[in-house]
């Protein structure tokens, strides 16, 4: 100790007497200013660029909404605009020389250009080609992913009002109706989806509506659910407990306590369930039972383009890329949202 | 203080439903006075906190009373029963746990502001915000931070500006100071003990820690498997403890001299076989032991 003692008295006597300054009686050092503190949305939003997969799915999926957005707009020709002498046109793309995107066919080991035979005017181009009815493809695809993206903003809608009421409501009252509330859910989310769009035809006409109504019915469950659960956790917090000391009502802590404390969760868990609902939107149209015929939808699409694939694939491969880089990108950028506000939760 | 109860509890029970009818509290009964502090201290479990919860209507009375101000609380509802909450709050054990941690500093504390519309308008709102934050020692500037940001002490302040802001006048502290530094115990307690002095509070004092509980209450009661065992006032109780739980107690507190801590021995405590039945009997004046 006292060794220790004389060392420090040793090492402090190497600082010159110059460094210190005389502290007046009563002056203490002020505290340091506290750095500027980040928001929710501002920490969120730092976390999120870091993730380079999620930032670029993120810009990915602002462009193709962007597009969908603008289909009326941006599209060159009508999309049920049929011109029967044009059919099944080869994608050609003005200054494009590669085979495959220069109008040419393969016709006998020779190439020879589709558009010439088919007497279409020069400088008219059909990026992606045109289907059996001579119908713009690239102006289909732009309406196909409009619906898919409709579909998405319902299923998100539906997530978080029914959704997040139901969850909330049954988590905050508990017992009993807790009990009733889950219970209407398990028979709701026994019915089979498939099942029920099939017999809506026999009464609705087949269309996005009856798409939307079957959403309605069962889409929202896994939300409700995982809210209730989150709800119930949310609602044993110390810091629940002393709003309800404060006079708190139900309804206000379930709003100003509960919902923002889960928002994270209810965000990931939303963008999850849109690539379930647009494959189930496409699924549906690729059957026959969803987007009526003439109507553009990517299942419609992949509908008609599967037929032909042996003869014309890009028919087939248009719209399945565009229904792949759709998926895929919601799925990585709601992963990527997932490492952001919610890093405990291990499966969507 | 005076000599007035200010809340009176009268056999007191409480049964966690599923608990297959284990009494987490078993008929206790004591009253705290005006402007005292009365210190609840037992072992883990034992049923203080099920009790301060119980005085702040956070947990149901099962069977038993409460009486505040000479008004029975135990079956309010409603508006009386905000009224009630407005002159009770509760400062949490875990200053981690009891702020809401998407909420700014400056909207957890005027959160009872609101409730009981204690402002009229939104100037009115933020000075108080700011005077009880400058009671409690925290800066302006941390009105508008998040809990985050703070040191579990700095957490507790702004528990305690929470609770006071509604003006109450009686405050369970319910272990407000166990999960803190030993270092930061003693600022949070003399915040309180200056608080109380200033607003006249009356408080019901929760801890494990008999030898803090003696420093700042007036009356302490030892509570022991949902029993209150011996209660009496705090000097009393520490110098001539009679029932052998809270000599079990005393002999566990650290001593801060060591020859005498070489030689404190723990005095274990036994309970007696017999579990049913006993009363508090008053020993010597105000200082009553539970007898089987």
């Amino acid at each position: 100790m006292m060794k220790r003692n004389k060392e420090m008295t040793k090492a402090v006597s190497l600082v010159p007497d110059s460094a210190f300054v005389p502290c007046k009686p009563g002056e203490t050092e002020a505290e340091p200013p506290l750095p500027r503190a980040l928001s929710f949305l501002e920490d969120s939003w730092r976390k999120l660029r870091r993730n380079k997969a999620a930032v670029v799915t993120m810009i990915l999926l602002l462009v193709i909404a962007a597009l969908a957005f603008l289909a009326p707009v941006i599209a060159p020709f009508d999309p049920n605009e049929q011109h029967l002498s044009w059919k099944n046109l080869p994608p050609k793309w003005p200054h494009v020389s590669i085979d495959g995107l220069n109008g040419t066919t393969l016709f006998r080991g020779r190439r020879v250009d589709s558009y010439a035979l088919a007497k279409v005017p020069e400088g008219q181009y059909f990026l992606f080609g045109t289907d059996e009815f001579g119908r713009d493809l690239l102006s289909r695809c732009l309406w196909g992913t409009r619906i898919s993206l409709m579909i998405a903003l319902v299923a998100a809608l539906l997530d978080l009002s029914i959704g997040i009421a139901y969850g909330l409501f049954s988590g905050m009252k508990g017992g009993r109706w807790d009990h009733v509330l889950q219970r209407i859910l398990e028979i709701l989310s026994g019915i089979p989806s498939l099942v029920l769009v099939v017999l809506m035809l026999l009464i609705f006409e087949p269309g996005i509506s009856s798409i939307i109504l079957a959403m309605t019915i069962s889409s929202w469950i896994p939300m409700a659910r995982v809210v209730r659960a989150e709800t119930l956790k949310i609602k044993q917090m110390e810091y629940v407990q002393a709003a309800r000391a404060l006079g708190a009502t139900d309804a206000k802590i379930a709003l100003s306590h509960v919902l923002p404390n889960i928002s994270g969760i209810v965000i990931v868990r939303a963008m999850f369930s849109i690539p379930s609902a647009i494959f189930f939107e496409t699924f549906l149209s690729f059957l026959g039972v969803g987007m009526k015929i003439p109507n553009a939808s990517i299942g419609t699409l992949l509908n008609g383009g599967y037929k032909v694939f042996r003869l014309y694939p890009y028919q087939m491969f248009i719209p399945a890329v565009i229904l792949c880089v759709i998926m895929l990108s919601f799925n990585l950028f709601a992963d990527g949202l997932r490492d952001v506000f919610d890093p405990k939760m291990k499966e969507g | 203080m005076s000599e007035k109860a200010l809340v009176t509890v009268r056999n007191l029970t409480h049964i966690y439903p599923g608990s297959s009818g284990k009494r987490a509290v078993d008929n206790i009964s004591f009253s705290i006075r005006e402007g005292e502090t009365f210190g609840l201290v037992g072992e883990s479990g034992c049923g203080k906190t099920t009790t301060g919860r119980m005085l702040v209507r956070l947990l149901d009375i099962s069977s038993g009373s409460v009486a505040f101000d000479g008004q029975d609380i135990t079956a309010l509802q409603g508006k009386e029963l905000l009224s009630y909450r407005r002159q009770a709050q509760i400062i949490f054990q875990d200053p981690y746990a009891s702020l809401d941690p998407r909420k700014k500093v400056k909207d957890i504390i005027a959160e009872g502001i609101d409730i009981h519309h204690l402002a009229s308008d939104r100037q009115e709102r933020d000075e108080q915000v700011s005077r009880l934050l400058a009671s409690v020692g925290l800066r302006p500037e941390h009105l508008t931070r998040y809990p985050h940001e703070f040191s579990g002490g700095q957490r507790q302040r702004i528990g305690i500006a929470r609770a006071l802001a509604t003006q109450p006048r009686f405050v369970v502290c319910d272990e407000p100071i166990s999960a803190l530094d030993v270092s930061i115990q003693a600022q949070v307690v003399n915040l309180l003990k200056a608080e109380q002095r200033l607003r006249n509070l009356t408080y019901l004092f929760i801890a494990h820690d008999l030898s803090m509980v003696k420093y700042i209450s007036d009356r302490i009661a030892v509570m022991y498997r949902g029993r209150i065992v011996e209660t009496g006032p705090a000097g009393r109780v520490y110098e001539n403890p009679l029932h052998p739980y809270t000599r079990s107690l005393i002999s566990a507190i650290p001593l801060p001299d060591p020859e005498g801590e070489r030689k404190r021995r723990r005095i274990p405590y036994v309970p007696a076989e017999k579990e049913e039945g006993g009363t508090l009997v008053e020993a010597e004046a105000e200082h009553y032991v539970w007898t089987s």
